[in-house]
């Protein structure tokens, strides 16, 4: 005899709880993971060049590079000397923690203290798919223009950092740091404001400060 | 050409996230199976919300893919498509925004801080077994 049951059993909220497969390694293995996000060309990598430069003797990091094409981005990390793998999305528009799942098995994650997650360029899309990060970090290049936190409010809505990056370029747009600055926080009042220069280093410290707050955390 | 010091995918090398969907499924299938006694599974009805992020063909594929040689084998996937239904977060309003990603409150305009009542699920809803 044939008969119907209903079952209504949550499959997953899929991405979810591959996030939290992450997570559970990330924690297990003491790991400090950060979702880096921005539009293209805001310099997540250039700003990861810095870091895994400056920091190297203080940690071991590696990097999940996310690209519609090209391993350029993972070749410019590489170069550092710090893990580095990419991914291809072809196409895609966002990383997903089934991509990160897949791709950390290329890495040494016993040999792993911060893992920093560079999305594809895209203020949108990453907003809305965890990619098992402790952190969500934004960032917003100066010539882009104040107004982006209020144009894209979900991604500053959720990440805890706004790293305010090319601020060398200050003198030469018309960008109202304060504008920006409080936008992102009636989004979020707890973001954090970091202003940086990745091609300077002025106020890299800052960063690398927060850097070491949280990864201590995780300890 | 030089080696390279790290790898690179394409998200076809990658199981896709509609594989590990579907074997959650099967995982979910397996413990109804025994908990209904069920002998064969002739169907299961799968919701698949706009905002769960699953493409249907896709979860289609998958399933076709996993289950032939195996203990569903012959059995049919029936995916059905959930809409999105909101709350405005400013006036309560109850609509059913046109695209997933930006959705003004057509009472309020509000854009932001609504409540999802449906569209975010990705669930067995039934199946439909053998049970002799």
């Amino acid at each position: 005899m044939s008969k119907e049951v209903t079952i209504i059993r949550n499959v997953l909220e899929a991405n979810d709880r591959l996030a939290d497969e992450l997570r559970a390694t990330f924690k297990a293995k003491k790991i400090l993971c950060l979702n880096l996000m921005s539009s293209p060309g805001a310099g997540k990598t250039s700003v990861l060049e810095r870091t895994l430069t400056d920091l190297r003797d203080e940690f071991r990091m590696a990097v999940v590079e996310g690209d519609l094409q090209t391993d350029n981005d993972a070749r410019r990390v590489a170069a550092t000397g710090a893990q580095a793998v990419q991914i291809n999305t072809e196409g895609g528009c966002h990383l997903d923690s089934g991509m990160v799942l897949d791709a950390i098995k290329a890495l040494d994650m016993d040999e792993v203290d911060i893992l920093f997650v560079e999305n594809v360029g895209n203020l949108v899309c990453p907003a809305e798919f965890e990619v098992g990060e402790d952190y969500k970090v934004t960032l917003l290049s100066v010539a882009e223009g104040d107004d982006k936190p209020e144009k894209y409010p979900l991604m500053f809505h959720i990440s805890s950092v706004m790293l305010l990056n090319k601020v060398d370029l200050l003198p030469y747009v018309d960008f109202d740091l304060e504008k920006a600055a409080g936008h992102a926080r009636k989004l979020n009042k707890d973001i954090e404001v970091i202003t940086v220069s990745a091609r300077t280093g002025e106020n890299m410290n800052a960063w690398y400060d927060w850097l070491r707050a949280r990864r201590a955390e995780k300890l | 050409m030089p080696s390279c010091p790290h790898r690179v995918y394409g998200v076809s090398d990658l199981s896709m996230h509609e594989m590990s969907i579907v074997q959650s499924i099967l995982g979910i299938l397996r413990e109804e199976m025994i908990k209904h006694d069920g002998h064969r599974l002739k169907k299961v009805v799968i919701k698949n919300g706009a905002l769960a992020g699953v493409v249907t063909e896709s979860l289609i594929f998958a399933w076709d893919a996993l289950t032939p040689g195996g203990e569903f084998d012959g059995s049919k996937l029936e995916v059905v498509e959930v809409p999105i239904r909101v709350a405005c977060g400013e006036c309560g309003e109850e609509f059913s925004p046109d695209h997933s990603r930006c959705m003004p409150c057509p009472k309020c305009e509000a854009l932001l801080g609504h409540t999802v009542l449906q569209g975010k699920e990705m669930l067995i809803d039934s199946i439909e077994i053998d049970d002799e």
